[in-house]
């Protein structure tokens, strides 16, 4: 079952490519990354917003850099440093005004219906159980993508990822000790092929739905009536 | 609102915020905390990663499974993230039976596989690199050697010369009466090469302690404050053993992963019972973040081994 994905509050403009392009350059804070601080940036604001128990925790990270990115293309200039710190501060102002909206929605409710539970802003796509047929083909979009990586890659997240308790511990020091980087930097590179990873998976699945429902037949329906 | 100036969490501190069993406050700090500093943001998806991976694997116990039901699955997508994670430890363990199929195919293969033969390919390794070794050090003994009798030479040649010129000086001036007192000027001794003085070090800006020693709830990450005109810092980096003869620090920024300056190899120096390692990093790498400094031991025989890493943070400039 999947609910379809829509905007259903009050939209504020999305950003033009020159605001885009000036929240980029001022993410990277004078180091080119190709957009990986923009992306990383996005997974800590989606995450921050997902511990503070917000449903729409892309949405609000969405709209906390869309936000940032207008006030670089009005004013050119942010002083905070780093930038980083920029973004938790008006993460943490798109949460307070995400709280009141719901609190404003929950009053609206009682005054008709009674009832408690805030109404969702937006709805996201959710998968209501995780049938077989679904674990299949998130296992065989998994092995494919894990076939796409490089040798060493693929190397170095089998090595981290594999074992339990103190053996997975062991073997990533060894692991760490052999490529001559720290722990941490060892982390951060295994974190980042398991999102490149989860990343491939998503598309390959959609990819999968969409080869699925470009087969639907009208029959079907007559089947079901 | 800025409370970076505390400790950082550790990896238990992270593992509670995850499961929302920390106070308000520390929850507050820990937010801040974990979307502005780098190496803290790191730690946490990796903490997260390896929670997911644990319930997963169901090694997760007691309290801490219970609130990982009850809480962290409470929402959908990190419901999501735990499916995904089913499935990616799944594909892991696979790769991983057939990633040591193909080691141990290719150790089968490989015609230094016989333990014998690899035992006698290493000694005559050693023997070659020992008798190297020898010849090195005699070819540089003579080098000396022969260096220092060319300076004598050298020397001796220039006396010789100036000698000569001050007799054929004093042919030419005449004799000095007896009533003369003006005296006789010495031939000039060799000059010997006086080697330049190396500049002074500067004094040591700050002591930094193991990541392992220094990681804990009452610890904090050093900072350093360079002052304007400061070009060199000094930093003594303490060892918890004192494993290498020798070692290499490499400076390494976590913003973009790269290590941005590295030092020769350096001999440790032990004091009070301490093993410390003395670097001086040229201040031009530094900005207003954090840093790690990487240290690694030349191995007996060749190779490099990770010995310790170190934190600090560079102040913003006033």
């Amino acid at each position: 079952m999947y609910v379809s994905t829509q905007e259903a509050f009050r939209e504020e403009p999305k950003l033009t490519q020159v605001a885009f392009d000036r929240l980029l350059a001022w993410l990277d804070d004078g180091v080119a990354s190709n957009g990986e601080r923009y992306l990383e940036m996005r997974r800590r604001l989606v995450s921050y917003f997902d511990r503070r128990n917000r449903p729409a925790a892309d949405e609000l990270a969405d709209e906390t850099l869309n936000r940032i990115g207008r006030t670089l293309e009005q004013s050119g200039v942010i002083a905070t440093k780093p930038p980083a710190r920029y973004c938790y501060v008006v993460a943490r102002f798109v949460l307070l005004e995400d709280f009141r909206r719901d609190r404003r929605h929950v009053r609206l409710d009682d005054s008709r219906s009674g009832a408690h539970t805030p109404r969702p802003r937006t709805l996201t796509v959710v998968e209501a159980d995780d049938s077989a047929a679904i674990r299949e083909q998130r296992l065989e979009c998994l092995d494919r993508c894990l076939e796409e990586l490089s040798a060493p890659q693929r190397e170095l997240i089998v090595e981290y990822y594999r074992d339990a308790r103190r053996e997975k511990i062991e073997r990533r020091r060894s692991l760490a000790s052999r490529l001559g980087i720290s722990m941490n930097a060892l982390g951060i590179r295994a974190c980042r092929i398991r999102d490149t990873l989860m990343t491939c998976v998503e598309e390959c699945r959609a990819r999968s739905r969409a080869r699925k429902d470009s087969v639907y037949s009208p029959a079907d329906d007559v089947r079901r009536i | 609102m800025s409370q970076l100036r505390e400790s950082p969490p550790d990896d238990r501190q992270l593992v509670q915020y995850v499961l929302g069993l920390l106070s308000a406050e520390e929850t507050d700090r820990l937010d801040e905390i974990t979307m502005v500093d780098e190496e803290v943001a790191a730690r946490l998806h990796a903490a997260e990663n390896d929670l997911v991976d644990g319930y997963v694997r169901g090694t997760l116990d007691g309290e801490t499974l219970e609130r990982f039901k009850s809480y962290y699955m409470a929402s959908p997508r990190r419901r999501s993230q735990v499916r995904f994670a089913a499935s990616f430890v799944s594909a892991v363990d696979r790769a991983a039976v057939d990633l040591d199929q193909a080691r141990d195919q290719n150790e089968a293969a490989s015609p230094a596989s016989s333990p014998r033969l690899v035992w006698k390919l290493w000694a005559v390794a050693a023997l070659l690199v020992m008798a190297f070794g020898a010849l090195m050090i005699q070819t540089v003994r003579q080098g000396n050697g022969l260096n220092e009798l060319e300076r004598q030479l050298a020397g001796e040649r220039a006396a010789n010369a100036a000698m000569a010129k001050e007799l054929e000086r004093m042919r030419d001036v005449p004799r000095p009466r007896a009533t003369d007192a003006a005296p006789v000027p010495a031939a000039p001794a060799p000059r010997a090469r006086i080697p330049q003085e190396a500049p002074s070090a500067p004094a040591i800006a700050l002591i930094l302690l193991p990541q392992t020693r220094a990681v804990g709830p009452a610890s904090s990450v050093p900072t350093l404050d360079i002052p304007s005109g400061v070009e060199r810092v000094a930093f003594e980096l303490r060892l918890e053993t004192n494993d290498f003869p020798r070692y290499q620090a490499m400076l390494r920024d976590p913003a973009i992963d790269r290590i941005v300056w590295r030092s020769g190899w350096i001999s440790p120096k032990s004091a009070s019972g301490e093993s410390s390692v003395s670097i001086v990093v040229p201040v031009g790498p530094l900005k207003p973040q954090h840093y790690s400094l990487d240290l690694v031991g030349q191995a007996p025989g060749g190779g490099t081994r990770v010995a310790a890493s170190y934190l600090f943070q560079v102040a913003p400039h006033q």
